[in-house]
Formats: C-alpha cells, structure tokens, sequence
C-alpha cells in the first residue's frame, strides 16, 4: 500500500527534485560568473541598486562560497521553494483519489485510521528525505571542491525547512481531505501561503503569519518554530478528524 | 433431469420446477423409490437459485410427492397419482372452459384429444 | 440473517435520499433492490458499507463484506497485474488463482493499463477482482452494467455460483429481466422508499390483474380506450366472481412504481 502512495506521486515528487537540484547545479557552476555578473553591475547607476542592498560590499561576499551559498541557496531558492514544495507534494494525495472514486476501494479494505496514517506519512517521509538531500548536498559539494561551508547554520536550516515543510503539508492535506475535487486544494493552499506571507510582511503585529521571512532567515528561535510546529499538529488533528467522519 | 424454465412467467419458477417434477412421475420417467437430484446439483443445471429448488423439494415433500432420505437425498415416494391426476385434470376443465368461452366448437375439442391420444400409435 | 437494516434514513440537506427503510439479507439469499434511477438504492449500500453516514436507523453485519461501487472505478494509470498485486495486499481473503482464471477466460490482458480498459472491461476487471474475495456477503452496486449479453449473463451465474457456497449477496439493479433470474427476494425502492419488499416467487403468484369498470382498491396499471381500468391488486383483495390474470413482475414493478392507488 505504501508503494501505491509513492507510485502515485511519482512524477510531482521526481519533477521537483530534479528541478531544484538542478537550481542547485546551476547555483555551483553560476558561482564562476559572478566577477563579470560585478563588472556588469558596476554599470548601473550606484544609487539605484543601493536600494536593493546590493552593495559594492555585498557584490564582494557573493565572491565568498559560504556567503554565497547561505545567501542564494538556503536563503533563496531552496528556501523559496520549501513551501510550494509541501504544497504540491500534499495536494492531490486525498483530493485525487476523492475525485477519481478511488477511494472508495481503500475504504471498504482497509480502516480509515490505517489509510490515514498511510497517506499522510508515506508522503510527508519523502518528502523530507528529498529535502535531506537537497538541504545537504552543499556540504560534500563544498568539501569536494575545498571551500568551506558554515555546516551549523545548514542545519539549522534544514530544522527551519522541515517545520515549514510540516506545516504546510499538513494544511494542504486539511484543504485536500475537505475537498471534492483536486483543483480546491490547490488554490487554497497557495492563497493561504501569499495571504499569510503578505499579511505578515505588512502588518507588523501578524509578522509570524509570514512563514517566508522564517524559512529564508533560517533563524531557529523557539518562538516561531513553536507555533509553526504546533499549528502544523492541529492541521494534521484536523485532517484526520475531517477524514474520520466524512461522506465518500 | 433437465427442463426449460421461464424466468419471466408469472409461474413462480419453483411452481414450475414441481410442476415438471409431476409431469416426469406422471409419464412414469421417474419411477417411485428413485432419487432426484440433489438440490444443488439440479440448481445449477437449470441455472437457478438453490432456495427455489431448496422450496420445490419443501413443498414436494410436503404434497406428498418426494421423501427425504436422511444423509442420501430426495426419493420419489410411494406415487399418489389420483392428486396428481385430479390436478391436471382440474388445469385441463379451466383450458376447455377458455375454449367454450372463445366458441371453439365441441367437435374440435374431441378431435384435437383424439389426435393427441391416438398419435401413439 | 447476515444482515440486517432498520428504518434507515439519509438525508442530504433538506432532501430526504433514503427515507426510513428496512429489510433483511438471510444467508445464501441474493436480495435485489430494485428501482428508477435516484431512488435512493446506491446511497443504500453505500450507507450499508461505511461510506457514508446515516442519519439515523440501524445497520446490522453480521459477517464480512465486499464492495462493488457503481461507477467502478480503479487507478488509471496502474496496469492490470499491478491491481491484482493491490488486492492481495489489501483484498478480502483474495484468491489470486481465481482472479487470474476468470480474467483469462474474459481475455484481459494482465501488462494492460486500467485506463485503456473499455468500460465494459473495467467492470468485468472490478467483479473479477471482488467475486476473487472470500467474504460473507457481497454488495454489489449495478454489477452488469454496461456488459454484453453474453457476458452479463455469464457474471449473474458467478452471482448465483457464490450462494452455492453459503455466500450472500445484495444487490441493486434496475432492470428487471435480470432480477428475474436470479433474485430470491427483493425490494422496491422509489424516492427513497422501499414500496414493496418479499419473495420473488411469492409477489408473482400473489398479486393478479384486474380489469374494471369502477374504481377498485389496487395499483393502476392502465387504463383502457373503452374507459375502464385495468388494476393490479392481490388476488384475496380481488372482488368475488371477477376475472383475474397472471400478472407479470414487469406488470406488478410498473404499477407499483407507478404508484396510483386508490385506498378506500
């Protein structure tokens, strides 16, 4: 059964993680071209990229592994990515099957307590070793080619992705379950992540609906990850429960 | 032991299958002291349920008609051909009633009879 | 009694789909409900099978069941031997031998994708798959459906095969002719209630037509150029001295179903 669960989400899962390991390839090789990426800068006006925080002094750093890295990595592509991946890998896992009437074979064999458990973990497991992977593949990387890399500000990036990795997933999986089709979930899901993620940027007191400043600073202070933990468990409660009493 | 059946009459199909039954006594193709199929197996040659058979044989049984053997199956009993024959001929009054009632005049009636008692020999 | 239901009702917002049935499956009985389309029979046995909730009455199991779904189902992109490998991990005491036979015989091809099966196919996948399970009573949603004559024949033999073992089934369909061949019991079921329930044979040889020129207390069945009337109604409620004929099950379904009675 749990093969099923991974055969099903096979291609969502394969197309992502290539896809961001391919960022990452392209992250490593890009690293070489940042003097001229300088020269060209060194073009625009001063002022203008200023405000952007790219700074002479900035532009520097870049040429520095570990600040490269953390920064464009960590900070910025893998850690943008992190919540749109839980999304798509958890979407479909109920919807689909309620779409399709799939389901309904499940439910005649097997308990919904067991289909649930099945259907949340086998996913949400892979999930996370794909962002293993991913959230790790710099340090080899970085030893095989003689640069150093901060691995204590890795890992605590990797702790901060999971969180987020959780906690979305298992809104996703709240959406998905409450749905009758494959699309609802979706959208709800991605307006939930850019309501929270603008709300948070823009009214200071709701700053922590802004999962995005979390994921990208890396920051493991207990306060957010608390919170982003425990809604990730009421999420995952809420699922089960929707699940559990539902019509098919 | 195998007949027709016609699912869609408005003869309940174990009235049909007693029916038969009788019929096959009354021909003398079975025999008293002979045994007829067991209820599964005459189920699945006429392709039908095993509570039908299973209430044929019941009401056999209880007409008088077939006898259980315990641990072997359904007899034919000791043969009781008055009822069965004042049955048929009580089926047999109501058709010529139709008959008389649709003016099918009495000489036909005698000569269709005649036909099919001396179309024997 | 394998299973038992009682006063069963579900509603869907205001609209009542199954309004306060009851009835019984005995062991070795098939039992068919029978009825238009909307009557209420698939949220029956999906209210039967757990699928949904009920809103109230109560649902007796006593033994293990199999599900038959009425759209039928399976995942597309899985191929057929790898559905097969599904149900043995989760099937019902699944007999893989026996599967594998059956989809022999029908010709289906194990390295085939289930969605590159024809309907037809599909549905004789899917029974293949669940006659191939070891349970007490089978419920089974439109089981011929969508087959050709020779096939849907073939597949209400397997039907009546599984009583020869003591097996149950309960089933819905609505056509009639082939209740008629294999029902041993059956109910009615029009708007969410159940119009008339009991053995096949006994609801045949009980029920009779009458023909009249007044009004007469039984289900209109049709009424005549000449303006009388033609009613189907038990033969012991007929009125004394009248012709009555054989009604057919078709007859007896389509005035019951049609429901117009005069109750004095």
């Amino acid at each position: 059964m749990i093969v099923k669960e991974l055969k099903d989400m096979k291609v969502r899962f394969l197309v992502m993680f290539f896809l961001l390991l391919g960022t990452f390839v392209l992250l490593v090789v890009m690293k070489d071209y940042t003097p001229a990426l300088t020269e060209m800068l060194k073009n625009i006006p001063e002022g203008f990229l200023e405000k952007f925080g790219v700074t002479e002094e900035f532009i520097k750093k870049l040429s520095e592994w570990n600040f490269y890295i953390i920064t464009q990595w960590y900070g910025k592509n893998l850690g943008q990515f992190v919540p749109i991946l839980a999304i798509i890998i958890a979407f479909p896992i109920f919807a689909r099957e309620i779409e399709n009437e799939t389901i309904e074979l499940l439910l005649v064999r097997l308990s919904r307590k067991k289909l649930f458990i099945v259907k949340f973990f086998a996913p949400l497991v892979f999930t996370f070793v794909a962002l293993f992977v991913l959230a790790l593949v710099p340090v080899p990387v970085s030893w095989f080619i003689g640069e150093k890399l901060d691995t204590g500000l890795v890992f605590r990036y990797l702790l901060v992705e999971m969180i987020t990795i959780y906690l979305w997933f298992s809104i996703t999986v709240f959406f998905s379950v409450i749905s009758s089709d494959q699309v609802q979930p979706l959208i709800a899901s991605i307006a939930t992540l850019a309501g929270t993620t603008v709300l948070g940027g823009f009214v200071k007191t709701l700053s922590t609906l802004n999962t995005y400043s979390y994921v990208l600073k890396g920051d493991l202070t207990l306060w957010p990850s608390l919170i982003y933990t425990l809604t990730g468990v009421v999420f995952t409660y809420l699922s089960w429960k929707s699940f559990k009493t539902r019509d098919f | 032991m195998w007949f027709k059946i016609d699912f869609h009459s408005s003869k309940p199909i174990y009235e049909q299958i007693k029916e038969k039954i009788k019929l096959l006594i009354l021909s003398g193709k079975l025999k008293e002291g002979e045994f007829v199929p067991s209820i599964r197996y005459l189920a699945e040659d006429l392709g039908v349920n095993l509570n039908t058979v299973a209430r044929a044989y019941r009401e056999l049984v209880r007409e008088g008609v077939l006898e259980v053997r315990r641990g072997e199956g359904y007899v034919v009993s000791k043969v009781n051909l008055e009822k069965i024959r004042t049955q048929l001929e009580t089926e047999l009054k109501k058709k010529i009633e139709d008959c008389k009632k649709a003016g099918i005049p009495l000489e036909r009636i005698l000569k269709i009879t005649e036909e099919i008692y001396r179309g024997d020999e | 009694m394998i299973l038992k239901v009682k006063d069963l009702r579900k509603f869907y917002g205001e609209k009542a789909a199954v309004d306060g049935i009851s009835f019984e499956v005995e062991k070795g009985e098939i039992f068919a409900i029978l009825g238009p389309n909307g009557a209420g029979k698939t949220t029956t046995l999906k209210c039967i099978t757990g699928l949904r909730r009920k809103n109230s009455g109560e649902i007796e199991l006593n033994g293990t069941f199999t599900y038959l779904p009425e759209e039928k189902k399976l995942y597309p992109y899985l191929r057929v031997k790898e559905i097969i490998d599904l149900f043995e991990k989760i099937g019902k005491d699944f007999n893989k031998k026996n599967c594998l036979e059956l989809l022999e015989r029908y010709r289906i091809d194990l390295n085939e994708k289930v969605t590159n099966l024809s309907h037809g196919m599909r549905t004789i996948l899917y029974l293949s798959l669940v006659f191939s399970e070891n349970v007490d009573l089978y419920i089974l949603d439109e089981p011929t459906w969508g087959l050709d004559p020779l096939v849907r024949n073939e597949m209400l033999e397997n039907v009546r095969t599984l009583t020869f073992e003591g097996k149950s089934v309960l089933y819905t369909s609505h056509v009639l002719a082939e209740v008629e061949k294999i029902a041993d019991r059956v109910a009615i079921m029009k708007e969410g209630k159940i119009i008339l329930t009991g053995s096949l044979d006994d609801i045949k040889s009980s029920y009779g037509l009458v023909v009249s020129k007044e009004d007469l207390n039984g289900y209109l069945l049709k009424t005549l150029k000449s303006g009388e009337k033609v009613y189907l109604m038990k033969k012991e409620e007929a009125p004394e001295g009248v012709e009555i004929e054989e009604a057919t099950f078709e007859d007896i379904f389509k005035a019951i179903v049609r429901g117009e009675r005069n109750d004095r």
